[in-house]
């Protein structure tokens, strides 16, 4: 059986490339436009979430507060997390982190590389 | 992103790429807006919040692809609005200019993008200047606040002035701004018409459900209609026919409608550009103008939303630029200085009205009927007895100016016909009101959707013809005695107006000269743009929804033809095309 991922970003266009991508490696993807629209998602769903990417700077719900709150969650304590941010500064990857993040990469990166990354956590 | 191996097709990055650029628009589009309202409420935390957000989208999201240029022109961006969020930074005018002139110049790099021209624009000195206009401010809010912190606070006109006036010894560390080359810049925005429409995926879900209960109906008449066919009928299948009929027409003209939202975008789209535009308008020429938007969230088509660009910025420049007042000669008739033009949009039936209303000097009248004289418009016996109305309709034609002074912007004469012209391709109506030092107001009217129309069908000569009902200002019963000859063309006197009138049938037949008039005339009055027209006909037989089709290659360019419709008795009928009718009438006169 594949292995779930759930994307978050609000910009669709890397939504839709992360996904075209991770589905192309044969991940069932799921995806959302913000913290809490992932949130919800996870709630409502019967499959359960094995790699969480998100972005930090988001409406509604940021990276952190999703973070924080998959953590908190019975289910998820152990789902790795990794976050996928244009902020290059080292506060934000020690808050990440420290919310609970497993990988911080800093867009732009190589596809390559996140590939890697996830392939690390799943099998 | 040159990696091979990263599981993305090469139409799936196609489609990405396409994603952005709408993406990438429409955060732009805010960025204009939004760095337009911050000018007058620098204090705005949360609206600095959004432009920070848009910025830093686009510029993750170009990373992400590789568009390096935009990525490296937004990052510099995301710089300054990060800085102005932690109050490190404050809004100064200089600072605004440069950042709407990076929007400026964003939008190039996106159209290079978008046209893969491979094109490359040179970042180097906006870049500078981003970079040296953070130093700028920055030394200077030290400067200030060095000598004693507290006092900051307490003298914020102080640092203001500062801003405006920075040192000369700074001005020379900075890179010399005005003997750079300026950036290139594209005045003229390439426009291409997108391809890709994002929709509300509710809309989507109630065609999906619509969908459904056409192929619930669908079930149900094959049903009938075989039991019909054995035979095996119980007498209540005509019963059932009539039930699954009715909802056939419910469910058809719910999908229409529902294929038609598809299609609609919100006419904020446009109006977004319009605050930035105001802006720099008023800056250029030393005035205060304010610009109030309603009904934004108006929909219309998307061809139409493409069209009604051009004509709007002509119709906005001209009331910024002819008719607010520059702030000592508002003060001097006793107007606030600060003048207000308000954009408006809204639904009336299937009609979109956009206003544009300015509170400015108004249209000379005297003025555009001497100029319609010396441009032997009319004589001057003609415009001395046409009312104010009739004379304002006048600068539509081309060429058409009464300013003294050609400026940048308007005044060359080539602004109202091109409204004109635009306008006529949308089957639009125009309208124009003005009173002196009251001000101007155009009222424009156009059609929800152009696929499909509300058809008035009429008989003349034995045939039948679809009218635009959206057209038709009204239809009159005349005596001949209301009808009166203008250099031999028949025009009928209507109230106040003197309408010029041609014979469909006649005139659709070839012959073009022949005006066959009946005892009691029925005439139909038809508007496009400015322009009105009287039709006569012999017989009103009723309206109806109609979908055009095109005539085909080598039917299709029959002037004062738009197509043809199934109407439904299955009889195939003409639909007059007004622009072209309005056309051959006016070779006649």
């Amino acid at each position: 059986m594949s292995q779930t991922i759930l994307v978050v970003d609000d910009s669709p266009t890397v939504v839709k490339f992360l996904s075209f991508s991770l589905k192309g490696k044969g991940y069932d993807v799921l995806t959302a436009r913000d913290g809490m629209d992932a949130l919800e998602k996870m709630s409502s769903l019967e499959t359960s979430v094995d790699l969480i990417i998100t972005d930090l700077n988001m409406p509604n719900l940021d990276g952190y507060g999703l973070i924080e709150a998959v953590r908190e969650s019975q289910e998820h304590q152990e789902t790795p997390i990794i976050i996928l941010s244009s902020e290059e500064g080292v506060e934000d990857r020690e808050r990440g982190i420290s919310a609970g993040a497993s990988s911080y990469l800093v867009k732009p990166f190589k596809s390559t590389l996140l590939l890697t990354e996830v392939s690390k956590y799943l099998n | 992103m040159a990696n091979d191996d990263i599981g993305v097709e090469l139409d799936e990055m196609k489609e990405i790429i396409e994603d952005f650029l709408v993406e990438a628009d429409e955060l732009i589009a805010s960025l204009d807006t939004n760095l337009v309202t911050l000018e007058t409420a620098p204090d705005d935390l949360d609206l600095l919040n959004e432009i920070f957000r848009a910025a830093h989208t686009v510029k993750g999201t170009s990373s992400f692809l590789g568009f390096e240029q935009v990525t490296d022109l937004t990052h510099k961006m995301e710089d300054i609005l990060n800085k102005l969020r932690k109050s490190e930074l404050k809004v100064t005018p200089r600072i605004m200019d440069l950042l709407l002139e990076s929007v400026d110049i964003l939008k190039v790099l996106l159209d290079n993008v978008r046209e893969q021209n491979g094109e490359e624009v040179n970042l180097d000195d906006i870049v500078a200047r981003l970079i040296a206009c953070q130093d700028d401010n920055a030394a200077v809010a030290e400067a200030v606040s060095e000598p004693s912190q507290a006092d900051r606070a307490d003298e914020p006109t102080t640092e203001a002035e500062t801003d405006s006036a920075p040192p000369a010894a700074e001005e020379t560390a900075a890179p010399p701004v005005s003997s750079a080359p300026p950036t290139e810049k594209k005045v003229v925005h390439k426009k291409s018409t997108e391809q890709t429409i994002r929709v509300d995926v509710g809309r989507l879900d109630s065609l999906m459900l619509l969908m459904g209960e056409l192929v619930l109906a669908r079930n149900s008449l094959v049903q009938t209609v075989s039991r019909i066919n054995k035979h095996e009928e119980t007498g209540d299948s005509a019963e059932a026919l009539n039930g699954t009929v009715a909802s056939v027409n419910y469910i058809t003209s719910e999908l229409q409608l529902a294929v038609m939202k598809m299609r609609m975008q919100p006419v904020g789209k446009v109006f977004g550009k319009f605050p930035r535009l105001v802006r720099d308008l008023a800056r250029d020429s030393k005035k205060q103008i304010q610009l109030e938007i309603s009904g934004e969230s108006t929909e219309l088509d998307k061809s139409v939303i493409e069209e009604i660009g051009d004509p709007l910025v002509h119709l906005i420049r001209n009331s910024c630029d002819h008719g607010v007042e520059s702030p000592a000669e508002r003060e001097a008739k006793g107007k606030p200085a600060k003048g207000v033009v308000k954009l408006s949009a809204g639904q009336e039936g299937s009609n979109i009205i956009i206003a544009i209303q300015d509170d400015g000097k108004g249209l000379d009248v005297d003025a555009i009927r001497a100029k319609a004289v010396e441009r032997g418009l009319a004589t001057e016996a003609d415009v001395e007895r046409l009312p104010d109305r009739e004379v304002f309709r006048f600068i539509f034609e081309a060429g058409f100016s009464t300013a003294k002074k050609v400026t940048d912007v308007s005044g060359r004469g080539v602004g109202m016909d091109v409204v004109r012209t635009n306008i006529e391709k949308l089957n639009g109506l125009i309208e124009l009101e003005s009173t002196v030092d009251i001000g101007t107001t155009i009222t424009i009217k156009l059609p929800l959707t152009l696929a499909i129309l509300q058809g008035l069908l009429v008989e003349s000569d034995e045939d039948v013809f679809i009218l635009p009902l959206s057209s038709v200002h009204e239809t009159v019963k005349t005596e001949q005695s209301d009808v009166s000859y203008l250099n031999q063309r028949p025009v009928l006197r209507l109230r106040d107006e003197i309408i010029p009138i041609i014979n469909l049938g006649e005139l659709l037949k070839g012959n073009e000269q022949g005006f066959v008039l009946t005892e009691k005339p029925y005439v139909v009055v038809v508007g496009l743009a400015d322009r009105k027209l009287g039709i006569i006909i012999d017989r009103f037989l009723g309206q109806e929804e109609v979908v055009i089709k095109s005539l085909g290659q080598y039917l299709g360019a029959t002037e004062g033809i738009a197509g043809a419709t199934i109407l439904g008795d299955g009889r195939i009928r003409l639909i007059v095309d007004l622009l072209g009718l309005f056309s051959i009438a006016r070779r006649l006169s």
